[in-house]
């Protein structure tokens, strides 16, 4: 599969009945707005913008590390969104298919040769950071600062595992969502989602 | 050692709990090894740690201008040169709707003075009395871009106002909110 060009949003998922559509529109607020939008109600894919550009752009930082891309990416999900209107029909949640279009954007850009990647040194700044927590003062600041520090960490995990156990962990997302969205198996979100955890809880119990 | 080897084997299932995607049977073995386990219950809770720490990790702010920059990409797509008012949006609109018909002139209006060219309507109300008399466009004109009303009036660029089928009846539309209007 081309995940260049992957607007589409059939087939992923596979195995759903022909009523799919219709128990997905009563289930997912969601399905329900790009299906509006669908059938000409230009609103439906404001309120989808407003709903999942915050998380998008959240994720997207995540898996890019640089906020400009990420805010660029974010666009170019929604415009692939809009583009895919007239031919959209719901096999998923709609944030299912939203993250998969979003997936595939950022592993393609992470391939990009020669893309400048502004947190170069995220591993010694990180380490660093977690020496400096170690006898905390505040611990509102350092609370802040474990978050912070568990950032870096993700960000340096590889890509898939840090995406699988970004939609898992703090999306919320099923691992039946995460494997559309990755297009790999179940079996292997269980995978990267765990050995993406397991690496930050060992780097982040060196720093308490 | 046994115990160590029972515990490799629940360990990919620790996340799986935490992440609710284990069944009911699996779930409750789990716990019970975990409760009775000195090294799997810290490592649970080392590994819930994790999410916590990455949920109150501080979200980026999405700035207030993403939505208007998508609206100019959208604007900017390529160009079919098809009219992009499709019969089913007008029905919805249905045939007296002051709503529409004001959005419409309003979106004339900003058209033809983006394009410069000499209003074809004469007495020509400016474009922000007429955007006022609109109930269903409570923006400014003034506050959005030529592209971004295109978007609200789901035509798909500014150009594609050049092949709309009925631009007489909007014309008409455009005379009759501004006799209204004056
Ligand atoms: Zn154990």
């Amino acid at each position: 599969m081309d995940p260049t060009g992957d607007d589409r949003n059939q087939g992923a998922s596979g195995g759903l009945e022909s009523s799919a559509e219709a128990s997905l529109r009563v289930v997912d607020p969601d399905v329900r707005l790009m299906l509006a939008f669908r059938d000409g109600d230009a609103a439906g894919f404001d309120s989808l913008f407003q709903r999942w550009a915050s998380p998008l752009l959240r994720y997207l930082e995540r898996m890019l590390r640089d906020a400009t891309a990420a805010e660029d990416l974010v666009q170019e999900a929604f415009l692939r969104v809009h583009r895919a209107r007239e031919r959209y029909t719901p096999d998923a949640r709609f944030s299912t298919w939203l993250y998969r279009i979003a997936t595939n954007l950022a592993l393609n850009e992470l391939r990009r040769p020669r893309r400048r990647d502004p947190h170069q040194s995220i591993d010694e700044e990180g380490t660093v950071q977690l020496v400096a927590d170690a006898s905390p003062i505040d611990e509102v600041a350092h609370a802040r600062r474990l978050g912070e520090a568990a950032l870096r960490e993700l960000e340096a995990l590889p890509e898939r595992q840090r995406a699988a156990l970004w939609l898992t962990a703090v999306e919320g997302l099923a691992y039946s969502e995460v494997a559309v969205a990755l297009d790999v198996s179940e079996k292997a979100v269980k995978a990267l989602v765990h050995r993406g955890r397991s690496a930050l809880a060992a780097k982040l119990q060196q720093g308490v | 050692m046994s115990e160590l080897r029972a515990c490799a084997e629940y360990d990919e299932n620790l996340s799986a709990l935490l992440d609710g995607e284990l069944s009911e049977e699996r779930e409750a073995e789990v716990r019970g090894h975990v409760a009775a386990c000195p090294h799997c219950a810290p490592r649970l809770e080392a590994l819930r740690r994790v999410d916590r720490l990455l949920a109150a990790a501080p979200a980026p702010p999405l700035p207030s201008d993403l939505r208007a920059r998508l609206g100019a990409r959208i604007a900017a797509e390529p160009g079919r040169r098809q009219p992009r008012i499709r019969r089913p949006r007008l029905r919805r609109f249905g045939p007296p709707a002051l709503g529409f018909a004001a959005a419409a002139a309003a979106a004339l209006a900003l058209y033809l003075g983006v394009r410069g060219g000499e209003t074809p309507l004469g007495a020509g109300a400016p474009a922000r009395q007429i955007a006022q008399t609109a109930p269903a466009m409570p923006l400014e004109l003034e506050d959005i871009s030529a592209e971004d009303l295109a978007i609200v009036l789901e035509i798909e660029t500014v150009e594609d106002l050049e092949v709309i089928a009925n631009l007489d009846l909007l014309v008409r539309l455009v005379a009759a909110v501004e006799a209204e209007a004056g």
